[in-house]
């Protein structure tokens, strides 16, 4: 027996201590976001010296990471994070295009259409034709307040993304101080920074979609489009949404460095990005197209006929035909800086009780045809504007598609977001089958260092007890 | 030593696994819970859309029809007018007839004066006839939308145009004829006049002005047989625009309409999916050598 044994015994007790930490940290922080799981390694001690050998050391505390594992579980959450914010922006502008509703657009047109019919049947009835102006007034408002909507999406988006990209900066900040801190550290340094840097790597990731390259000193790089966003732990490029710069056009992205713009594909960010770049202007030139189609056709046809100018004396009414000047049902429309459009009804088509030529109200509604032979019981012309309900290339077909469109790009997007939410999972399960912390397999570490523990703490009793036993024999 | 380590299931992939699952559950309850409680298949573009185009498509024929069909109904009104006030009309000119003829008989010198007033007094209701109005507006004077087709001295004040209802795409049929007494006024005055003639001019009566009366009592009766072909035209189309109504309605109905059974059946499905899925989780926690280790 050596008298270095209780040395070696002691070195095992030593060793299990470590090994049942290890335990205890990785059980601790089995539902930490970004930790990995970490392992001991134990090492036999050389002693030239002894045949034997020195005992057991541990070599090193490392974590179960697998950065290829990871990167993959990165990407698929940066898509996931761009594939909910498209669905739920999608989902946001299919609330213009409601359909089939009551009282929706397409109704609202029918009815618009079916208005003139009654005009045609009774040319003098005021009250068809106030009916009609009323229809007008009613799409002119459903389309604004539509518009306004998508205009208040864009808005709220571009809110989300200057808070989005706040946030990374924050972010950005951090991760260069946490790679200062690993790169003085050196190997000694602690894995809850390197947990740290994981945990804001899945941030920046979900947000930006980013590149991590991981460098050989524990510090890692990220990039975006190939742009360098942090170095090691030179200070990060401070990132801003070119939107939020006044007199900035589409399409938006991210400044970096206040001049180089870039604009993501992925993440949460990138999702925003392609709301207003994408999404949202298209939805709002289809319903400008819906609208303007309405009013330049209704308007042509309206100017192409004649309107009645009535007369009351001695308690009768006689209508005189005008067509010099038939005017418009729908002004023209125009468009607000913010990219908001606004439909009006010509004013001068507005019930009044003073009926003139030049402001005739309901009246001015040119149901009739244009002719040189008194015809205020024609309704040709207001039976031609009914007749557009008809029409394969009028907004009623237009507003069908759009919102046969809009539904297909969200079923779409539903689509997508399902397949990258199955994508993420698998890679979060992949990942976490290599760096979690699996209970079973750090019981049974535990009974295996405890058992180690108990039979170090064992042979140092029956070290000792053999001493004793050779001091009581001299 | 080195730790060994297999890779394997931990806890909180299992309940990331457990809440994805439970989230695409709900989603689809979610998603029944709509349609069966609206009744209808597509409660949003994203439900079909290729089915919501024709829906929309489909809605929008079927108001048009539905217009149609009142079309139909407000033209057959002014029609139908039109039609019992041309035969009043036929009705008075065939008495008139008579009372012309009375003036080739012996004695019609002396009796002039009643002819006279006979004439006249069908005369009078032929042009209450002729003004009759439908809404305020004159039915024979085409879409002039005068008050009255005539004026107190039987000339014409209406345009030749007769006013239309639009009962199918871009079909447009007549319902009224204008200007149907015009000839028949003049023949009627004419008439009048010789036997207001002093001698009364019964020679003239009975060749000439029965002549004339005859050619206009034939355009008279043209006009009322054209009255009457608007009607059975309109009522006609009538019945085609209720026809396609129904028809438009039971195709939208078969586009919208939720299957029911179909709906509740697979409610249930993912209704025992999700509470099985729910249990499931509520046991996930699954033991571990924990539980056995002293």
């Amino acid at each position: 027996m050596s008298g270095s044994g209780m040395g070696i015994a002691l070195s095992g007790l030593d060793a299990s201590q470590v090994g049942l930490d290890v335990v205890s940290q990785n059980i601790s922080n089995a539902n930490t976001p970004g930790y990995i799981a970490e392992s001991a390694n134990f090492t036999a001690v050389q002693d030239p010296l002894s045949l034997v050998g020195g005992g057991v050391q541990v070599a090193s505390v490392s974590q179960l990471s697998d950065q290829f594992q990871k990167t993959i579980e990165l990407n698929a959450n940066a898509q996931q994070s761009y594939a909910t914010q498209t669905q739920s922006i999608a989902n946001q502008v299919m609330t213009v295009f409601q359909e089939p509703a009551t009282n929706g657009v397409s109704e609202q047109l029918a009815n618009f259409w079916s208005s003139f019919d009654q005009v045609a049947n009774n040319p003098t009835n005021l009250a068809a034709r106030a009916q009609v102006v009323s229809n007008a007034q009613n799409l002119a408002n459903t389309f604004n307040q539509n518009s306004n909507t998508l205009v208040n999406l864009a808005s709220a988006t571009s809110s989300s993304i200057q808070s989005q990209v706040q946030t990374l900066n924050s972010e950005l900040s951090t991760l260069a101080s946490l790679n200062g801190a690993i790169h003085t550290a050196g190997t000694n340094s602690d894995q809850t920074l390197v947990d740290q840097q994981n945990a804001l790597l899945d941030k920046i990731s979900s947000q930006i979609g980013a590149t991590i390259q991981h460098q050989n000193d524990g510090t890692v790089n990220v990039l975006l489009n190939g742009v360098m966003l942090v170095q090691g732990n030179l200070a990060p490029q401070t990132i801003s949404y070119s939107g939020a710069t006044a007199g900035a056009t589409p399409p938006y992205g991210l400044l970096i460095g206040g001049a180089n713009q870039q604009v993501p594909t992925s993440g949460t960010v990138g999702g925003l990005l392609n709301a207003v770049n994408t999404t949202i202007p298209e939805y709002q030139a289809k319903l400008y197209s819906v609208a303007s189609s309405l009013a330049n056709l209704v308007n042509g046809q309206q100017e192409s006929g004649a309107y009645l100018v009535p007369t009351t004396s001695g308690g009768s009414t006689t209508y005189t035909t005008n067509s010099a000047s038939a005017m418009a049902i729908f002004q023209p429309l125009t468009v607000s800086a913010s990219g908001a459009f606004t439909m009006a009804v010509n004013p001068n088509l507005l019930p009044t009780s003073s009926p003139t030529a030049a402001d005739p109200g309901p009246w001015g509604l040119a149901a009739a045809a244009n002719s040189t032979t008194a015809n205020a019981g024609d309704g040709s012309n207001a039976q031609t504007i009914a007749e557009f309900a008809n029409s394969t290339a009028g907004p009623d077909a237009a507003w069908a598609q759009a919102s046969g469109q809009i539904g297909l790009d969200v079923s779409n997007a539903n689509a997508a977001l399902s397949t990258a939410q199955t994508n993420y999972q698998s890679a979060y399960q992949s990942n976490q089958a290599v760096s979690g912390v699996q209970q079973n397999q750090q019981m049974v570490n535990m009974v295996n260092y405890q058992q180690s523990y108990q039979a170090a703490a064992k042979l140092i009793a029956t070290l000792a007890q053999t001493v004793q036993s050779l001091l009581a024999a001299v | 030593m080195t730790s060994s380590y297999i890779p394997g299931l931990t806890q909180q992939s299992l309940a990331s696994e457990l809440a994805f699952q439970l989230n695409n559950t709900q989603t689809q309850l979610n998603n029944l819970t709509s349609q069966l409680s609206a009744g209808v298949n597509v409660t949003k573009p994203s439900d079909n859309p290729t089915a919501l185009v024709q829906i929309l498509g489909v809605q929008s024929q079927l108001t048009r029809y539905t217009q149609y069909q009142a079309n139909a109904t407000d033209g057959l009104g002014l029609a139908s007018l039109a039609n019992s006030s041309m035969s009043d009309a036929v009705n008075i000119l065939q008495q008139a007839r008579v009372t012309l003829l009375q003036a080739g008989s012996p004695g019609a010198v002396q009796g002039a004066p009643g002819l006279v007033a006979s004439l006249q007094s069908d005369m009078k209701s032929l042009m209450a006839i002729g003004n009759t109005t439908y809404l305020g507006t004159a039915v024979f004077g085409g879409t002039s939308g005068a008050p009255a087709a005539y004026s107190s001295t039987g000339t014409y004040l209406g345009n030749s145009t007769s006013p239309t209802r639009t009962v199918a795409p871009s079909y447009q049929v007549p319902v009224s004829v204008t200007d149907p007494f015009s000839a028949m006024l003049t023949a009627l005055k004419g008439a009048i006049t010789d036997l207001s003639a002093n001698p009364p001019n019964t020679n003239k009566v009975v060749t000439t002005d029965l002549a004339n009366f005859d050619t206009a009592f034939q355009g008279v009766q043209n006009a009322a047989g054209q009255a009457g072909s608007n009607v059975q035209q309109l009522t006609l189309d009538q019945q085609q625009a209720t026809l396609s109504v129904q028809n438009l309605t039971t195709e939208l109905g078969s586009l919208q309409n939720l299957n029911m059974a179909q709906a509740t059946t697979q409610f249930q499905q993912v209704q025992n999916n999700y509470q099985i899925a729910l249990y499931v989780t509520s046991k996930s926690v699954q033991q571990t050598l924990a539980q056995y280790l002293g």
